[in-house]
């Protein structure tokens, strides 16, 4: 019987729009900028404005 | 920004609170590119969003704003992150676009002088370089854009407030706050 055995190591190619599908997934629902986010929050509350 | 030339595919993806593009940046090499509008909080009776872009690592599984990749397509890369501002403003018609760079960050210059080469003198060259390719675009096209847009400068003061004022085209500033205009 023969038994395919799976190399480790071996490279799949996925086409540019799956790759993106299998990201998009991978990062749902997360905040990718915490510190961008918390440096906004800290900059808004410093905001005194003068605009129309 | 909703005719720009020349930009990537995007995939979106929309959640509760944030809006996610990702893209493949074709340059010397191929890199995974993340722009997503994240909630902040709310500024005069409306929502905040603020605009972070940075690349995606797949084998640590983070995202890294704090590098220049240099992949030798800055033009298209830009366009394609400006070409989203129309989408985050379809999904979120009322709220404040916020922009700051990752380089503006108060501890920026001390940790760029440890690895620069610039030898930069008293001023650095990397502080604030992302928020100026920004400003640099609006500048150049101030007039079409304010048509759609309405544009807001924030600016460090002496005290270390934020004062926020009407956009001038000649002043420099450390963030850009963006409105729809109800055309």
């Amino acid at each position: 019987m023969n038994t395919k055995v799976k190399k480790s190591g071996e490279l799949v190619k996925v086409p540019k729009s799956g790759l993106l599908s299998l990201v998009a997934s991978k990062l749902k629902d997360r905040v990718l900028f915490p510190q961008k986010v918390e440096d906004a929050k800290k900059y808004l509350q410093k905001v005194k404005t003068s605009h129309s | 920004m909703s005719n720009l030339p020349n930009i990537y595919d995007l995939e979106e993806d929309k959640s509760a609170r944030d809006l996610t593009f990702l893209f493949i940046s074709s340059g010397e090499q191929d890199i995974i590119k993340a722009i997503q509008y994240s909630f902040v909080q709310n500024l005069h009776g409306r929502a905040v969003y603020n605009l972070g872009f940075g690349d995606y690592d797949p084998e640590a599984d983070v995202i890294i704003d704090n590098i220049n990749t240099n992949n030798g397509d800055a033009y298209k890369v830009l366009h394609t992150v400006l070409s989203t501002i129309p989408g985050f403003f379809r999904n979120y018609p009322d709220a404040y676009l916020m922009v700051q760079g990752s380089d503006g960050r108060p501890e920026f210059i001390k940790n760029c002088r440890t690895t620069c080469t610039k030898n930069c003198d008293e001023e650095c060259k990397n502080f604030n370089r992302r928020i100026n390719i920004y400003r640099h675009y609006v500048n150049k096209n101030y007039e079409q854009l304010n048509i759609d847009y309405q544009f807001l400068g924030g600016a460090m003061q002496a005290d270390s407030s934020i004062y926020l004022e009407d956009y001038a085209t000649h002043k420099a500033y450390d963030s850009v706050i963006l409105l729809k205009r109800n055309v």
